[in-house]
């Protein structure tokens, strides 16, 4: 979507990638009620696929996916240019350390800790995105 | 990136885009880089900001640092709202002031 | 209520979907040895019920899958072996998870109970209890007082590197409280020094909120790592400034004063379970000095026996039950030690029918994998070793050896390939074999191709052993196509010296129209070896007694001469070769009588052919331990190793395959010939020297 004369507000695009149809609609559920727009993949590799068209604001993955996990599509991402500076938010489940310290070290900005609801997605994305 | 808008004073003023974020700091510093080899002034404008990442500011802060040891203009005199909010919330509220004065 | 009860619905039909993909793969698991993609998939199908069911605040779902997932997890990540029950547990577990996942539908309460069987059957072999602490409390701020915060943050480059924004920090800081920040500058650097990633930036900030110290942490959760941040806290109505510090991940230009470095989460300490009954984890290097030390006895015992025998005769020595004893017990605890490191082969086999059904489907040919003997043992090491080239040979199979469906019904042959993996032992040896009822091999193109790339000329005369040995040859390929399944052809000479590495041999037996076999003749044990001692010209070997077939001790007339200077016996209606093994082995008969007869002891080779191996005497038969010559020497062709026998000596123990291919046969290629003579001459010299220690 391209700006005209700077006045037409877009909407923040967000890419939600997770193997659980029931996640991808929660969340996307939950912000498109926000006013994002969403763009769902179901892994990793037809998050890469999707990755190519258009600009993204925002990037939510679930780690443990076929084909193409979470951490691998973050690494990925963070490769491309139009990826560099996107907040990418990993979902791990609590307490698990070493999923977020490898959600880090790929290049994630931060994470969500599922199980959540509505209050607490939106939080963590006000963290990381504007 | 940006965009140069020649005014009648025949001064080029460098327009900011409106998101300055990732890429775009990239050729912003590439930008101001050549422009700085220049004999003309740094003059921008950044009135259609509504996104500034930090490291965008970092990259207008070193083109003032350039031109200062260069002796040339450095202006900014023309800023957004959301752009001097951004510059506010990291503490910069005092070189907004600078800026919009500039230091001829 | 709960916002996202809309979508109750969905996440109950997946998670039928994912239980019943649980089941599938479950019901495929083995104790050992399964592919991770398998556990994987196990440990994902649970991991997503739990996420689910935690949105949908099904706690005792949550709670159950939890465990579940955290010693799939455990397994997956091969933290925990599962033992023999292991695969029955997990498909019972499943079934409770099913019947959970269905009460939280119903909206009823499941049964008492229903969790504790298994729950504590996962608990019991998962060792991981971690005993996580939790932060440390910096601040007992009891009365909420107001605190005076003073935090010092500076940015590393990987903050910005992984899109994180300080303006997004300061915002959250500013919703705990009323800040004020104070940037420093001083660092940025002229734009023809500027690295745009770089951090320039730092501050100081003033925050003063009733907040805690674990407030303003968690404002900065994410970037922990990634910056430099130090926080001071006074307690406003203090007059002295009670200062509790904690930093993280300090730089080398830290702030003024010594930092007190609070602990986060310590280390999770773990509990190690009780070792669980039924088995134990042993270091293989263990075992392998085990067979070491008792190979050693082995030798000592017998070496102990020969001296003794020369001390008070042979027949005297026979006659002690107490050195039998010993012998018996000896022998004994040798087959227990090496029995530790043999496991069913089903271990390797395992992997295959999920390749098969992957291949099939990327292929479009319709296969079927039948496994036999899968309860076959085999060394530990050979399992390992197997999988690469098992796995290639496969591919091969599904990939150059079986048609495409319509192809195979206009041969005449049903639509569904069949490829078949079988093990057994047989004379000591494991075989292998890999076979399909595909195209088998087409004789016309491997000549065609091995004239093409000059390893043999027109017109050469060349066995069906010949053709089939030609696609060994590194870089021999009739594949039109590299196909990206089973990639070029050159894999072939890999895996041949792969098999060869670990004592066995490999032959194909292919017939054009109908199909191939690959057969994988493999060494029982890698250390010990029953022989039949014999002698020849003063020298002693070792025959491996599984490749013996007979000894006999020909007549004269039975034994012929041939046009290119070698002797073939006639025994029973057969021509078998004879090699002489005084002159294999470059050994001459100077000064020894020769005797009236020799003896022939016939051997069969992984081919099947016999040959005779004519030697002087034979000795007996004697266990002996195999020191490996290529660790110690380097490999000689027709030599298969050496042995230490009871007199302490050191013998060569011929291996029958390198000697009769070294044999010059009737017709053969030119190559063929050349290299046998270029390896006899090689193996002669080699011999010699070998001898002389």
């Amino acid at each position: 979507m391209l700006l005209i004369d700077g006045e037409m507000e877009m909407s923040k695009r967000v890419m939600v990638v997770d193997d659980s149809k029931t996640m991808r609609d929660m969340v996307s559920f939950t912000l498109k009620r926000e006013g994002y727009e969403v763009v769902e993949a179901e892994d990793g590799i037809r998050a890469t696929e999707v990755s190519g068209v258009g600009i993204f604001d925002l990037v939510i993955t679930d780690v443990n996916m076929p084909r193409k996990d979470g951490i691998t599509l973050t690494k990925e991402l963070r490769m491309k240019p139009q990826f560099r500076s996107t907040p990418i938010l990993i979902l791990t489940t609590e307490a698990d350390a070493t999923k977020k310290a490898a959600g880090k070290a790929a290049g994630a900005t931060g994470w969500i800790v599922k199980p959540f609801d509505p209050d607490q997605l939106l939080s963590v994305v006000k963290r990381v995105c504007r | 990136m940006v965009e140069e808008l020649a005014t009648p004073q025949l001064e080029k003023i460098i327009q900011l885009e409106s998101r300055l974020t990732g890429r775009a700091v990239d050729s912003l510093h590439l930008f101001l880089l050549e422009k700085s080899g220049t004999d003309d002034p740094i003059l921008i404008d950044a009135s259609e900001v509504t996104l500034i990442d930090t490291t965008a500011i970092q990259v207008l802060l070193s083109a003032e640092k350039e031109c200062i040891s260069r002796e040339k203009q450095f202006q900014n005199n023309n800023m957004s709202s959301d752009f001097i909010g951004a510059m506010t919330t990291l503490g910069l509220a005092n070189v907004v002031d600078r800026w919009r004065d500039g230091n001829v | 209520m709960n916002d996202f009860e809309q979508f109750r619905q969905t996440f109950f039909e997946e998670c039928d979907e994912l239980l019943q993909r649980f089941e599938d793969v479950a019901t495929t698991l083995q104790p050992e040895g399964n592919d991770s993609e398998t556990l994987n998939e196990l440990f994902r199908a649970v991991h997503s019920i739990k996420a689910g069911a935690g949105a949908f605040k099904l706690d005792r779902l949550v709670v159950y899958a939890h465990e579940l997932e955290d010693f799939l997890d455990q397994v997956r990540g091969d933290l925990i072996g599962l033992q023999a029950d292991g695969p029955a547990l997990i498909i019972q577990s499943g079934d409770v998870l099913r019947e959970l996942v269905e009460n939280a539908q119903s909206g009823q309460e499941a049964p008492d109970g229903l969790e504790s069987v298994t729950l504590e059957k996962l608990r019991q072999l998962n060792p991981k209890k971690a005993i996580e602490v939790t932060p440390v409390a910096v601040v007992e701020n009891a009365e909420a007082t107001r605190t005076s915060y003073e935090i010092y943050f500076r940015p590393f480059r990987s903050m910005y590197e992984t899109a994180n924004e300080p303006q997004l920090l300061f915002e959250a800081l500013s919703d705990l409280g009323d800040i004020n920040i104070h940037i420093d500058t001083s660092k940025v650097v002229e734009l023809s020094k500027l690295d745009p990633m770089e951090s320039y930036f730092s501050w100081n900030i003033e925050l003063c909120s009733d907040c805690s110290v674990e407030d303003i942490t968690a404002v900065f959760e994410f970037v922990e790592d990634d910056c430099e941040l130090t926080i001071k806290a006074k307690t406003i109505s203090e007059a002295d400034a009670e200062e509790i510090v904690k930093s993280s991940s300090v730089d080398d230009k830290s702030p003024d004063g010594a930092q007190v470095i609070v602990g986060k989460s310590a280390k999770p300490e773990t509990e190690r379970a009780k070792p669980q009954l039924g088995s134990i984890r042993v270091d293989l290097e263990k075992v392998d000095q085990l067979v070491n030390m008792v190979g050693e006895l082995v030798i000592a015992q017998a070496m102990a026996l020969e001296s003794i025998s020369s001390e008070i005769g042979i027949a005297q020595v026979n006659q002690l039950q107490a050195l039998e004893d010993l012998t018996m017990r000896t022998r004994q605890l040798q087959e227990g030690v090496m029995a530790i490191r043999m496991q069913p082969i089903k271990a390797l086999f395992s992997r295959f029918p999920r390749l098969v059904r992957d291949l099939s489907t990327k292929l479009e040919k319709d296969v079927t994998l039948i496994l036999e003997g899968e309860a076959t043992e085999v060394d530990k090491t050979i399992i390992e070793e197997l999988s690469d080239p098992l796995t290639h040979m496969i591919r091969n199979c599904m990939d150059h050896g079986i048609e495409m469906p319509e192809d195979r019904v206009q041969a005449g042959k049903k639509a569904q390939g069949t490829v078949r993996l079988s093990a057994e032992q047989r004379n000591g040896r494991i075989l292998i074999r890999v076979s399909d009822d595909g195209r088998g091999l087409d004789p016309d193109k491997v000549v065609a191709r091995a004239i093409q790339q000059g390893l043999i000329a027109e017109g050469d005369e060349l066995t069906k052993e010949d053709i089939e040995m030609m696609i060994f040859r590194p870089g021999f390929s009739t594949a039109s196509a590299v196909s990206d399944v089973s990639g070029r052809g050159v894999g072939m000479d890999v895996v041949r010296r792969n098999i060869q590495k670990l004592g066995g041999r490999i032959t194909l037996d292919s017939k054009k129209g109908h199909g191939s076999c690959f057969t994988l003749a493999l060494p029982l044990t890698l250390a010990v070896l029953d022989g039949m001692l014999v002698a020849t010209a003063g020298e002693r070997y070792v025959i491996p007694l599984s490749s013996i077939v007979e000894t006999v001790c020909p007549a004269p007339s039975q034994i012929k001469q041939m046009p290119d200077g070698g002797q073939v016996l006639s025994l029973r209606g057969n021509t078998i070769r004879l090699v002489d093994l005084c002159g294999c082995m470059g050994l001459s008969r100077k000064g020894l009588t020769e005797p009236l007869r020799k003896l022939a002891v016939i051997v069969e080779t992984e081919f099947g052919r016999q040959v005779g191996i004519v030697v002087d005497e034979l000795l007996g038969q004697q266990q002996v331990v195999i020191k490996s010559l290529e660790t110690n020497y380097y490999n000689i062709p027709g030599v298969a190793g050496s042995a230490i026998l009871g007199d302490g000596r050191v013998r060569l123990i011929l291996d029958v395959d390198g000697l009769v291919t070294m044999t010059p046969k009737p017709s053969l290629s030119n190559f063929d010939k050349g290299q046998a003579i270029e390896a006899e001459n090689q193996f002669q010299a080699n011999a010699t020297r070998g001898q002389s220690r």
